[in-house]
């Protein structure tokens, strides 16, 4: 399994690495506009787009894998070699997971860096990168998760299709309420995160059944 | 078992796959290693879809399945190791190099040759530095060829494997078959609408229409029976003849196929036919008049 998963971070390394370095240009040229606008703030706020977009763009790789992978029929290639359906379906989804923890990391490293550079002021660096990667990570599996649901659906299976629509509607309806902002909750970031461990595990579960790999 | 107490190539045991509008099965077959079993019908048959099932590609909906004795379960990786599968989609990784998406199967292959790939790629004239996305649907083929062909797999699953390949590539790729046969322990299920590659390569032919198998026979027995046969005959009415399958009449001339020359030809006598012609017919007209007969063997002609 590890194995599939290497293999697709290293296919898709370079979309990150050109993905990650948008993301630090948008970061940059906010900042030099921002100081064109004579802001004093522009530096602090450069590090925490930085940290941002570079979750959101590991997000949007996350979703380009699948959706990639899915377009170049990779089950079929890989369900012909020596390897298990439950293989499959746990690289397919720690994938993605991977490349957005490895966001997070960045994210939250970049506005680590701002802090000790005395530019930026954020006492702990990781707590937004994880709110982001919660907020956003939670649609990163819809690529997956529709085209299952639907084969649910087609295939007669329509209890199971609602059940996975219903928990997706639950976990739609937690993050828009983490969302508000006048909602203060302890722990706010970890709990973002709650339905991105939903999808990854309903994803998991819907790939483990899967029935067509051609 | 085998005909010689080994494990099958592959058996299929009351395999049935549904899809809305459409069933394959329920499906009774298996092949002896050694051997090369073609697998004919029409578009819409379920050659794909019996293909599929048995490479573990689908999950069939009833029977199951086994190759060289292990069941092809999809959560059991051992029995892939025993399969080489070619279809008309590949999977490739696009951006990577042919040579790169050969060391991907080679990876997860433990008896993936090296060797062999790249002797196979240079007889195929198949680049391999090139990315996958630069390369031709006939070098994609014949990448799948080589990616199937590089653990020299017991079980050979090769779903129109020539489709797109020029004539000097696909003789090609049939001497590589036929290379990958001659110790008697490799098997072959070929389906094909190239029916002259199967001419060449198959021991028996399956033939598949609307989901069902209508008939397995051996090649030899095919061609050695099946005739057309042109005759006169004076009758005033109905004359019923064995073993056709088709029949034309333009006033007494007529002209019959028949998949057992032999027992038509002792009737046209006893009949007392006249100018009886008997003539050859190639392996593509003995399919084409298979799958259109669909099992009707006596033609009443008037």
């Amino acid at each position: 399994m590890w194995q599939l998963v290497d293999l697709t971070l290293r296919y898709y390394r370079r979309w990150l690495a050109f993905a990650w370095g948008m993301a630090l240009a948008i970061a940059v040229m906010v900042q030099i506009l921002t100081s064109l606008n004579r802001s004093g703030d522009a530096p602090r706020l450069a590090f925490l787009l930085a940290g941002l977009f570079l979750v959101l763009a590991s997000m949007v790789v996350g979703i380009m894998i699948q959706a990639t992978d899915s377009s170049e029929k990779r089950a079929r290639l890989l369900m012909t070699l020596p390897v298990t359906r439950d293989q499959l379906a746990l690289a397919q989804v720690l994938s993605p997971l991977a490349v957005l923890a490895l966001g997070v990391v960045a994210g939250g490293t970049v506005t680590l860096v701002g802090t000790m550079l005395g530019v930026a002021s954020e006492a702990r660096p990781f707590p937004l990168p994880l709110f982001i990667a919660g907020q956003t990570g939670f649609y990163m599996y819809f690529p997956t998760l529709m085209p299952e649901m639907g084969a649910y659906w087609n295939s007669g299976r329509r209890r199971a299709a609602l059940v996975i629509g219903f928990l997706l509607v639950l976990g739609f309806s937690f993050l828009t309420f983490l969302q508000l902002g006048s909602v203060e909750i302890p722990g706010k970031p970890m709990l973002t995160l709650l339905p991105l461990v939903l999808n990854v595990a309903l994803t998991y579960q819907l790939l483990r059944r899967r029935r067509s790999f051609a | 078992m085998s005909a010689n107490g080994g494990a099958l190539a592959f058996s299929l045991r009351r395999l049935v796959k549904r899809f809305p509008g459409f069933t394959l099965g329920p499906i009774d077959l298996e092949l002896q290693p050694g051997l090369v079993l073609g697998l004919v019908g029409p578009n819409g048959s379920g050659k794909t879809t019996m293909l599929h099932c048995l490479a573990g590609l689908l999950v069939p909906d009833e029977g199951g399945a086994e190759v060289f004795g292990a069941p092809n379960l999809v959560d059991d990786a051992a029995w892939r190791r025993n399969i080489g599968v070619v279809g008309e989609e590949h999977g490739f990784y696009m951006h990577w190099t042919a040579a790169e998406n050969l060391q991907v199967v080679a990876s997860f292959q433990p008896a993936f040759s090296h060797e062999r790939a790249r002797r196979m790629a240079e007889r195929f004239a198949l680049p391999l530095d090139r990315k996958v996305e630069e390369l031709s649907h006939g070098n994609r083929a014949k990448l799948a060829i080589v990616a199937a062909l590089a653990h020299a797999p017991r079980l050979l699953l090769l779903d129109e494997p020539t489709a797109g390949l020029d004539p000097v590539v696909r003789a090609d790729v049939l001497d590589v078959l036929w290379e990958l046969l001659e110790d008697g322990e490799h098997a072959i299920f070929y389906s094909t609408h190239v029916l002259s590659d199967i001419a060449r390569l198959a021991d028996e032919l399956v033939f598949l229409s609307d989901g069902r198998v209508l008939q397995r026979s051996a090649k030899d027995d095919l061609v050695d029976a099946w005739r057309r046969i042109s005759f006169r005959i004076e009758t005033g009415g109905d004359m019923s003849l064995p073993a056709i399958v088709e029949h034309r009449q333009v006033r007494q001339e007529h002209q019959v196929t028949s998949r057992d020359h032999e027992a038509t030809l002792a009737a046209l006598r006893s009949l007392g036919a006249e100018s009886i012609e008997v003539a050859r017919l190639s392996i593509d007209e003995i399919a084409v008049e298979i799958l259109r007969a669909k099992g009707v063997d006596r033609v009443a002609a008037r």
